[in-house]
Formats: C-alpha cells, sequence, structure tokens
C-alpha cells in the first residue's frame, strides 16, 4: 500500500496530521460531531514509497479495526467515515 | 503470544549539565527537582522529555513479537502501541511517540481533546518534565 495514499485516505476519513516527527508522521482522528481529537491514531514513516508489512500488520489494531480487509475498505473508500465513526463508537473508542 | 523481553527506557539525558530551564520554574544551569532521578530524555529538537520523580509511566514495557518477527510494544492505559523490526527500530519508535503524545495531549488545548486525550494528557503532564537544552531557551 502506497504511504501518500494512505495517508490521504485516512485524512480524508477525519484523520489529521499533528506534527510530523523525526522519523514519522503521526494521524490522529477527530471526532465529526465537534472535531475533537481522540486518542485513536496511528502513524507512518516518512517518505515516498510502500509500508511495510509490518506496519501494515499494525495499523488496523491502532485504528480500531479488526482486519486488514477492514483497514483496506477505509482507505480504499467502501468504508464511510460514518461508518468507520460507528465501530469505533461501538468499541467506545471515541 | 510469547513476550520476548522487556523494553526499558534507559540511559541518562545527553548530559544533564547542558539541562537548563524546566518548565516547573527552576533556574537555568540547576537541575529541576524532579528530574534527580529520571531515566532517560525525550529529544525533540530543543525540548528534552524526562521523567518525573514520581512519575507513573511505566518503568518497562513488554515487548511481544508477532508471527512474523516484528517486535511489537504496547501498553493500552497510555494509549502505546508502537513497533519495529529491531529493538533499535522500537526504541526510536517507542521515544517518538512520547514526543508526539507531548505535542498531541499536553500542549493542546483541553477544548480539542475528548474526555480520553484529557485523561491521557494529564497523565504524560504527571509523569514527564519538560526540559529545554540552553540552545534551546533563546
Amino acid at each position: 500500500m502506497d504511504k501518500g495514499k494512505a495517508r490521504r485516505a485516512l485524512c480524508s476519513k477525519g484523520f489529521e496530521v499533528d506534527k510530523s516527527r523525526k522519523r514519522h508522521i503521526f494521524l490522529h482522528y477527530h471526532r465529526s460531531s465537534d472535531g475533537e481529537r481522540t486518542a485513536v491514531n496511528t502513524h507512518v514513516s516518512k517518505g515516498r514509497g510502500e509500508i511495510k508489512s509490518s506496519a501494515l500488520r499494525q495499523m488496523p489494531e491502532q485504528v480500531g479495526l479488526d482486519s486488514q480487509e477492514e483497514l483496506n475498505d477505509l482507505i480504499e473508500c467502501p468504508m464511510s467515515r460514518k461508518q468507520y465513526e460507528g465501530i469505533l463508537r461501538a468499541k467506545n473508542l471515541i | 503470544m510469547k513476550i520476548e523481553g522487556t523494553f526499558a527506557i534507559s540511559g541518562e539525558p545527553q548530559s544533564s549539565r547542558r539541562l537548563g530551564l524546566s518548565s516547573t520554574g527552576t533556574r537555568p544551569g540547576f537541575r529541576a527537582p524532579g528530574i534527580a532521578y529520571v531515566q532517560s530524555a525525550i529529544i525533540d529538537e530543543d525540548v528534552h522529555l524526562v521523567r518525573s520523580r514520581d512519575s507513573s509511566f511505566p518503568h518497562a514495557i513488554p515487548v511481544t513479537r508477532d508471527a512474523d518477527g516484528t517486535f511489537v510494544a504496547k501498553d493500552p492505559k497510555w494509549n502505546i502501541h508502537v513497533y519495529g523490526e529491531t529493538m533499535g527500530e522500537l526504541d526510536q519508535m517507542l521515544r517518538e511517540w512520547i514526543a508526539e503524545a507531548w505535542f498531541a495531549y499536553v500542549l493542546e488545548d483541553d477544548e480539542k481533546l475528548d474526555a480520553r486525550c484529557r485523561m491521557l494528557k494529564r497523565m504524560y503532564r504527571e509523569s514527564f518534565v519538560e526540559v529545554w537544552s540552553r540552545d534551546g531557551q533563546g
């Protein structure tokens, strides 16, 4: 999965970049109702190219999803922000 | 999942002699009372984060390896979930995460944070002290 594509997709689903650190960019999920930052977050390493497989394996859990398939749905667009937020609410993550 | 060992934040700040004014108001050139027993510094440009004396931040975080050998450190209480292909990478990642938590929670206005983030803000603020290097005091 391309890093830039993943970043853009996550930002379109409610994640915001706070401030990039030395080697990684952190993305925090902001609630749609009031824009408050939540504790749901993930990070990707800086630079271009593909996300490492080790990172991809950790991302679903970081963003509150159960599987790689769900993460793909979030990034590739079938899962809307509303649906995603419904999952986070059901898990009491936001 | 088998626990491979523990990861401890260890080592002294780069040079305690270089540590100056802390956010707690200690005079430049003196070490803040809260940093006498710290184990480490998290370096972000000119800012060091050091453990406060009565920090409740864990000294050691369990590290596991996933099916493909990636090192993973998790502590849900502190909202930590970092990983690395080597322990060195994990070490760097954990330090970056703490610096990020400082910026994302501690330095953020309460009104912009949800309840969980506000709780994390309190926890991190109570566990670390911000110290500036002399060069960073402007």
